[in-house]
C-alpha cells in the first residue's frame, strides 16, 4: 500500500487503499491502483503529478462524484460507499464546494444567480440564499458584477465566481481541479492567492489538483502521483505573499 | 381531382417535377464537381442514427399532410367514381325523355312529367350509330322507383330500383353474376325475377322466395329465381331485375321504355372517353323527339373529381397551419444541427473551405435527410389518410343514415407531387439555414465563442425598406381590391419591417419587437366590423384565416419571448417559494430565455397547432350547435317524406283522408313540394340557360313555413311576407343561397352554374331578379321573379327555385305533381312514429319518411364526427412538436453535458435534473396552451362576431366546448411530456465526473 497519510488529527476526508479502473471493452486502466490518503479540517492539498496518473479521478472518488471499486472513501468519518446516489448527491449540496479548470458556471445564469444555486438546492430562502450570494461575490472581489452573465465576465473574473458558489454554502471541503489552468499568470496568481486568503481565514478545507507549481506552494502539502499511486507526500511551509 | 392551391394538379405536377429535376440536376452537378463536399455530408447520417430518425421525422411531416390531403382526395374521388360505376356499369348515355332527370340519385326529389317514350326510338338509334363503331351496346330498358314487400319475411322495402332491359341486347352492358356462374334475363319466365344482393339483403329474402312488387294501387307476385350480382342496375343499391316486356306489363307501359342506355365502346371507365362524339352524333336523331342524350358516366366521373378536389381543398387548407409548423421545424432542425457542428465548420473554414462548399455540404447532408424523409412522409400521408377515410365512412353512414361504400384510392400522381412539393420545400429551407450557418466569425467558431454582434445597419435598413414597400404595395392592393388577404399580410408586413427601423433608431430590441409584435396580434384581431368601417368592404376567404392566422400566431410569440422574462419572474416569485422546486425552477427557465430563437420557434410550432385547433373547434362547434334548431331545419314541420316519381300523390290531404292507417286529426300540416328540373338563367344578363331545378309548393306549405330568408327582396318586410307574396301573386320565387354570390367565400364546394349576379348575399339589399325557367319537355319558358334569398341554415332539400305550386301549373300544365311532402303531427302524436305510418300507408307510392328531428340529429352527429376528423387531422401538427421539442431536448443534453455534470456536482438529484428539463418544456407547452387557447378563443369570437352581422346566423352564439378544449389541452401537454421524458432522464443518467471532463 501507498501511504501519504500525514496527518495526525482525525482526518477530513479519508482514502483506504482505493482503486478506480476504468473499463473501454478492449483495455482496463487502472486510473487508481491502491491509494490511500487522508486530509485534515482546514488543511491545504495539492495533488500534482503528470497528465493521465490519476489526479482528477482521485478528486473524483474522494469528492463522491464518481464511484471507487475498492477501497473506501471517508468524509466525517462517514463512507461514501454506504451513501446512496441520492445521499452522496446531498452531502455534495451541503458540505462540499467545487471549483473546476473551466470554470463551469451556468451560462445562462447571472454572477450572482450561480452562486445562489447551491444554497437554493440547499432548500434556503430565496431571500437568504440572494443575500448570501451576494456576501460570497464581495468576499471574492465580484460584488460590482454580480449581475453579468459568465460571458461578460474575464478568466479571472469567472473563476471568481466559481469560488463564491464553492464558498458559498460554508462547506467542510472545496475541491479545485486545475482551478488556474485555464488563466493567465497574473489571473492564476490573484485565484491561488484567494484560495489561500480564503484557508487561513476561514479556515476551509482545500484539495487542489493542479500542474501549476505556484499553486503547489502555497499549499500546506503537495501529494505526488504517478500511474495511479501516490508515490510523495510533502509537507511545506505555505510561502505567505 | 382537379386543383390543388388553386393551380390545376396535372399543371402542378408538371411545374413540380420540372422544378424538382432542376434542383436535383443542379445538386447532381455540385456533387460530381465536389464529391468530397457530398461524402462530408452524408457520412453525419450515420453518425447518430437515433438522431438521424428524429431529423426524418421531423422533415416528413410537411409531406406527410399534403399526401394526405391529396389521398384523401383521391379517395373521395375514387369513392363517388366507384358508385358512379357501380351504377351505370357499362352504360355512358342515358336517353331520357327532355326534362325528366336532373341526374340519377342526388337525393333532392323525384320529377314527374312525361317519361315513357316508343321503345322504337332504339332503332333509330341504331341507325345513327351504325358504321361509326363508337358503341358495343344500345337497349331500351325501364329504371324507376318501386317498393317491395317481402311476406314471408315480414319485410318492406318503399324504394327498390327496377331494372328491365332488353334481353336480346344486353351485349355490351356487362355480366349478371348469379350463383351458378352467369345469368341472363333471357333465363327469366313467367313471374321469374332477380334480385341483386343488397335487396336480397335488406329483404332478407333467397332463391326460390316470393316478394310482392307494389306500383301505386297495384301488386304483382315475383318469384325471385337467383341473388345476382351486376353493376349498371341504375343503383347501388337495391335492385329487381326483370326482362323489359315483364316492366312494361308491370307498369302498364306496353312497348314503351323509359330510358335508352348506351354503351360505348370500352370498359365501364374508359368508355366515357367517347360520349362527346357520341352524344353529337345522337343529338340530331332524338331531339326532334323529345328525348335528351344525358352524359351521364362522364358528369358522374367529372362530378367525383369535382368532390374529390373539394376535400383535397379542404384538407390543404385545414392542414396549412401544420405544414406551417412543420417548415419552421425544417428551419430549427437544420439551425440546431448547424451550431452543433459550429466548431467542426469554423475549423473548416480556418483551413480554407470556402464558405459556398459549407452550404454545398449542408445542402448535401440535408438532401440526404430530405429525400428520405418526403418518401417516408408521402407514404406515411397515404396510411394516414386511410385511417381518416375509416373515420369519414362513419360519419356519412351517421348523417346519410346509409352506407358509403369508401373506396380507399392513391394515386402515383398525388404521392409524386406530395413528394416533390416536400422535397423541394425542405431543399429551399435547408439552403437558407445553411447560408445562415455559413456566415459566421472563424476564431469564434472554433472556440466555440458567441458570434461577436455585427451590426449590419445598412443591409437591415435595406431589407425593411424593402419590407416596408412591398408591404404597402401589398395594402393598396388588397384596399382598392376590397381583398382582406393582401391588406392584413400588407399591413403585417410594414409592421415587421419596423422592427429593425425602431432599432436602428436606438431603441431596444425587446421595445420594437413587444410594440411590433403586439400591433400585429391586436390589429389582426379586431373586430372585422372595425376593419370594414375604416377601409371599406373587405372581401375573405380561407385564405385571410391561415395569413392572419400566422401574422397573429407570430405577433404574440414575440410579445412573449421578448418579456418572457417577466413572466418567468412573476412564476419564479409564487413557485420559488416551495423551496425543493427553486432551484429547478431556476434553471428551467434559465434557459428558454436565454435561447430566444429556439423558444419562439418552439412555441411558434405549439401555439400554432393550438390556436388552430381552438379556432376550429370552438367556431366549428358553434355553427353545429347552431344547427341543432328544429324549428329552422325544419321550416315547421315535423316529418319530411317523399315519393317516387312514377307514383306521385296528387292530393296528399285526401289520400291521408282515404287511408284506413290514418286519422286526419293526427296531422295538422300536410303540405307538398312538386320538382322539376328545368333550365334556368337571370333575365337581361345575356348568360346561357343552365341546368337548374325548380320546386312547387303548395298553398299549406306557404302557408305554414318557417324556414327563414338570409336575404329579402326591396319592398318586402319579413320572411313571412315573403311567403304570403309567393302565395297570392302569381311566378314569384326564392331561390336557395347557393347560387348567390358572397363576398366572404368561407366553402369549399364547386358552385351551381345557374348564377344570380349583380349583389353579394352577405353585402346589402337587392330589388327583385327575374328569372327565365325554360322546360325542355314542353319546350315552354316562364318568368318568374326572385324575391327572397332563403337562409344558409335552411336544410340542402330546400336547394332549388321554389315558387308555387299554381305558378308551376299554369306555367307548365300536367308536368309537377307532387312528390315531396311536409307534415305538422298533433301535439300528442309522435313524429317517428308517424313517419313509420307514413311509409307503410303510402306502401305503393314508394313513400319514404323521416321525422325531422331524427334528419337533424343525423346530420348534426355525421357534422360532429367530421369535425373530429378535421382536429385530428389539424392535430397532426402536434407531431411537429413532439419532434421540435424531442430535438431540442435531445440537443440540449448533448450541449448542456457538462453543465449537467456541474448541477450534479453541486447537489442536484438526478430526479431534478429530470425535472428542469421537463420543466423547459412544461414551460413551452403551458404557454402556447394559454396563448394559442385565448388567441383562438379570440379569432372564434370574431368569426361568430361576423358571421352574426350576415343573413341567416342571427341568432348564432359561441359555444365553447370546454371539454374538448381541456382534452386537446391535455393531449398537447401529454404530447410535450413524452417528447422530452427520454432526453431528460437520459440528462438525469449523465455521470458527474465523465460529464465534467466533457467538451
Amino acid at each position: 500500500m501507498t501511504s501519504a497519510d500525514a496527518h495526525p488529527q482525525s482526518p477530513l476526508v479519508e482514502a483506504r487503499d482505493i482503486q478506480k479502473i476504468y473499463d473501454t471493452g478492449k483495455v482496463k486502466v487502472h486510473a487508481l491502483n491502491g491509494v490511500s490518503l487522508a486530509i485534515g479540517r482546514g488543511e491545504m492539498v495539492a495533488i500534482m503529478g503528470p497528465s493521465g496518473c490519476g489526479k482528477t479521478t482521485l478528486l473524483n472518488c474522494l469528492s463522491g462524484l464518481d464511484g471507487v471499486d475498492a477501497g473506501d472513501v471517508l468524509i466525517d468519518g462517514t463512507s461514501l460507499a454506504s451513501m446512496s446516489d441520492r445521499e452522496r448527491t446531498d452531502y455534495r449540496a451541503l458540505h462540499m464546494g467545487f471549483v473546476f479548470q473551466f470554470y463551469n458556471l451556468m451560462p445562462v445564469l447571472s454572477a450572482v444567480e450561480n452562486v445562489e444555486l447551491p444554497l437554493l438546492i440547499a432548500r434556503r430562502p430565496q431571500r437568504d440564499a440572494r443575500e448570501r450570494a451576494l456576501a460570497a461575490l464581495e468576499l471574492v472581489g465580484l460584488a460590482g458584477r454580480a449581475h453579468h452573465v459568465p460571458d461578460e465576465l474575464s478568466g479571472g473574473e469567472r473563476q471568481r465566481v466559481t469560488i463564491a458558489r464553492a464558498l458559498a454554502n460554508d462547506p467542510a471541503v472545496v475541491w479545485a481541479d486545475e482551478p488556474t489552468g485555464d488563466l493567465d499568470s497574473e489571473n492564476a496568481a490573484e485565484i491561488v492567492e484567494l484560495m489561500r486568503g480564503l484557508n487561513e481565514e476561514h479556515g476551509l478545507t482545500f484539495l487542489i489538483v493542479t500542474h501549476d507549481l505556484t499553486v503547489g506552494e502555497q499549499a500546506d502539502r503537495i501529494v505526488r502521483m504517478l500511474d495511479g499511486q501516490v508515490v510523495e507526500a510533502e509537507l511545506r511551509a505555505p510561502v505567505t505573499t | 381531382m382537379r386543383e390543388l392551391f388553386g393551380i390545376p394538379v396535372d399543371t402542378l405536377l408538371v411545374v413540380l417535377g420540372i422544378a424538382l429535376g432542376i434542383a436535383l440536376g443542379i445538386l447532381g452537378i455540385l456533387a460530381l464537381r465536389h464529391p468530397v463536399l457530398v461524402k462530408l455530408g452524408v457520412r453525419n447520417l450515420g453518425r447518430r442514427r437515433g438522431r438521424t430518425a428524429l431529423i426524418v421525422v421531423g422533415l416528413m411531416l410537411g409531406t406527410t399532410i399534403v399526401a394526405t390531403a391529396l389521398t384523401t382526395g383521391d379517395t373521395m374521388s375514387h369513392t363517388i367514381r366507384g358508385t358512379a360505376v357501380r351504377t351505370l356499369g357499362q352504360t355512358d348515355e342515358l336517353v331520357s325523355a327532355n326534362g325528366t332527370e336532373l341526374s340519377l340519385g342526388t337525393g333532392l326529389g323525384s320529377a314527374t312529367g312525361v317519361e315513357y317514350f316508343d321503345e322504337d326510338v332504339v332503332e333509330r338509334i341504331d341507325a345513327a350509330l351504325a358504321g361509326t363503331d363508337l358503341v358495343d351496346g344500345v337497349t331500351p330498358a325501364i329504371i324507376e322507383q318501386i317498393a317491395v314487400q317481402a311476406p314471408a319475411q315480414r319485410q318492406t322495402e318503399p324504394r327498390v330500383t327496377l331494372f328491365a332491359a332488353d334481353p336480346t341486347r344486353m351485349d355490351g352492358f356487362g355480366t349478371i353474376e348469379g350463383t351458378p356462374g352467369e345469368v341472363t334475363l333471357h333465363d327469366l319466365e313467367g313471374d321469374e325475377v332477380f334480385l341483386n344482393a343488397e335487396a336480397a339483403d335488406e329483404l332478407d329474402v333467397g332463391r326460390g322466395d316470393t316478394i310482392v312488387i307494389l306500383v301505386g294501387e297495384r301488386s304483382v307476385h315475383a318469384t325471385v329465381t337467383d341473388i345476382v350480382r351486376y353493376q349498371g342496375a341504375g343503383t347501388d343499391g337495391s335492385a329487381v331485375m326483370l326482362p323489359l316486356a315483364k316492366a312494361q306489363a308491370i307498369l302498364g307501359r306496353l312497348d314503351q321504355a323509359r330510358h335508352v342506355l348506351v354503351s360505348n365502346r370500352g370498359d365501364e371507365w374508359s368508355g366515357a372517353a367517347l360520349t362527346d362524339e357520341v352524344v353529337r352524333t345522337l343529338t340530331p336523331v332524338l331531339e326532334p323527339l323529345g328525348l335528351d342524350v344525358d352524359p351521364s358516366k362522364q358528369d358522374a366521373l367529372e362530378n367525383a373529381d369535382v368532390q374529390g378536389s373539394t376535400f383535397m381543398a379542404f384538407f390543404t387548407t385545414f392542414g396549412s397551419f401544420s405544414i406551417a409548423a412543420g417548415i419552421l421545424l425544417i428551419f430549427l432542425v437544420f439551425v440546431m444541427l448547424a451550431t452543433e457542428r459550429r466548431g467542426e465548420l469554423g475549423i473548416q473554414r480556418a483551413i480554407g473551405t470556402r464558405r459556398g462548399h459549407l452550404v454545398q455540404t449542408f445542402t448535401f447532408e440535408g438532401a440526404a435527410y430530405d429525400l428520405v424523409a418526403a418518401l417516408v412522409g408521402a407514404l406515411l400521408g397515404a396510411a394516414i389518410a386511410f385511417l381518416m377515410v375509416l373515420v369519414m365512412a362513419q360519419a356519412f353512414d351517421t348523417a346519410a343514415g346509409e352506407s358509403l361504400n369508401i373506396e380507399f384510392s392513391v394515386t402515383p400522381r398525388s404521392l409524386a407531387i406530395a413528394y416533390a412539393l416536400g422535397v423541394l420545400l425542405t431543399l429551399a429551407v435547408v439552403a437558407v439555414s445553411a447560408w445562415r450557418v455559413s456566415t459566421m466569425t472563424i476564431s469564434a467558431a472554433i472556440r466555440n465563442l458567441p458570434e461577436p454582434w455585427a451590426p449590419r445597419r445598412r443591409r437591415r435598413l435595406a431589407l425593411a425598406a424593402i419590407g416596408l414597400a412591398f408591404g404597402g404595395l401589398l395594402t393598396l392592393s388588397g384596399v382598392t381590391g376590397d381583398a382582406a388577404t393582401p391588406t392584413m399580410v400588407g399591413i403585417s408586413l410594414i409592421l415587421v419591417s419596423l422592427v429593425p427601423v425602431l432599432q436602428v433608431l436606438g431603441l431596444s430590441e425587446r421595445f420594437a419587437y413587444t410594440t411590433c409584435g403586439l400591433l400585429i396580434a391586436v390589429l389582426l384581431m379586431l373586430p372585422w366590423r372595425l376593419w370594414e368601417e375604416a377601409l371599406g368592404p373587405l372581401s375573405m376567404d380561407f385564405s385571410t384565416w391561415i395569413a392572419a392566422g400566422l401574422m397573429i400566431v407570430v405577433g404574440a410569440v414575440w410579445v412573449i419571448v421578448f418579456n418572457a422574462d417577466v413572466l418567468l419572474g412573476l412564476a419564479m416569485r409564487v413557485l420559488g417559494r416551495i423551496r425543493s422546486l427553486a432551484p429547478v425552477l431556476k434553471i428551467s427557465m434559465a434557459y428558454p430565455l436565454a435561447n430566444r430563437f429556439r423558444t419562439g420557434t418552439t412555441l411558434a410550432m405549439f401555439t400554432l397547432v393550438v390556436f388552430t385547433l381552438v379556432t376550429g373547434t370552438v367556431s366549428n362547434g358553434s355553427f353545429i350547435a347552431a344547427s341543432q334548431n328544429e324549428e329552422t331545419f325544419g321550416g315547421g314541420f315535423d316529418v319530411r317524406a317523399s315519393t317516387s316519381g312514377a307514383t306521385p300523390i296528387t292530393d296528399v290531404r285526401q289520400a291521408i283522408a282515404n287511408s284506413p292507417a290514418l286519422r286526419s286529426d293526427e296531422l295538422t300540416v300536410a303540405a307538398s313540394q312538386s320538382f322539376l328540373p328545368i333550365d334556368a338563367v337571370q333575365t337581361g344578363t345575356g348568360r346561357d340557360l343552365e341546368p337548374y331545378l325548380v320546386r312547387g309548393l303548395d298553398d299549406a306549405f306557404l302557408d305554414h313555413t318557417t324556414f327563414e330568408m338570409g336575404k329579402i327582396a326591396e319592398g318586402y318586410g319579413s320572411s313571412r311576407d315573403v311567403w304570403e307574396a309567393v302565395a297570392s301573386q302569381p311566378n314569384l320565387a326564392v331561390v336557395d343561397s347557393t347560387v348567390v354570390p358572397r363576398r366572404d367565400n368561407w366553402n369549399f364546394g364547386a358552385p351551381a352554374d345557374f348564377r344570380l349576379t349583380g349583389f353579394y348575399f352577405d353585402e346589402g339589399t337587392f330589388e327583385p331578379i327575374p328569372v327565365a325557367v325554360h322546360d325542355r319537355q314542353t319546350g315552354t319558358t316562364v318568368q318568374l321573379t326572385v324575391i327572397g334569398i332563403l337562409s344558409e341554415a335552411t336544410p340542402l332539400e330546400m336547394a332549388g327555385i321554389s315558387t308555387s305550386q299554381t305558378s308551376l301549373e299554369n306555367a307548365f300544365p300536367g308536368r309537377a305533381y307532387p312528390t315531396i311532402f311536409y307534415f305538422e303531427a298533433a301535439p300528442d302524436v309522435d313524429p317517428g312514429d308517424m313517419a313509420t305510418r307514413l311509409e307503410s300507408a303510402f306502401l305503393g307510392n314508394g313513400m319514404e319518411a323521416e321525422s325531422i328531428q331524427k334528419v337533424m340529429t343525423d346530420a348534426t352527429a355525421g357534422a360532429v364526427t367530421f369535425n373530429r376528423l378535421i382536429q385530428g387531422f389539424m392535430g397532426l401538427g402536434l407531431i411537429v412538436g413532439v419532434a421540435a421539442l424531442g430535438v431540442i431536448s435531445a440537443r440540449s443534453v448533448v450541449e448542456r453535458r457538462q453543465q449537467i455534470g456541474v448541477m450534479r456536482a453541486i447537489g442536484f438529484r438526478r430526479g431534478m435534473v429530470e425535472a428542469s428539463f421537463l420543466l423547459e418544456s412544461s414551460f413551452i407547452a403551458l404557454t402556447s396552451i394559454v396563448v394559442g387557447t385565448l388567441l383562438g378563443l379570440l379569432l372564434a369570437w370574431n368569426i361568430i362576431a361576423d358571421t352574426r352581422r350576415q343573413p341567416s346566423w342571427e341568432h348564432l352564439t359561441l359555444v365553447v366546448p370546454w371539454l374538448n378544449l381541456l382534452v386537446i389541452f391535455l393531449l398537447v401537454y401529454a404530447v410535450a411530456m413524452v417528447a422530452t421524458i427520454a432526453p431528460a432522464r437520459r440528462a438525469a443518467r449523465v455521470r458527474p465526473a465523465e460529464a465534467l471532463r466533457y467538451e
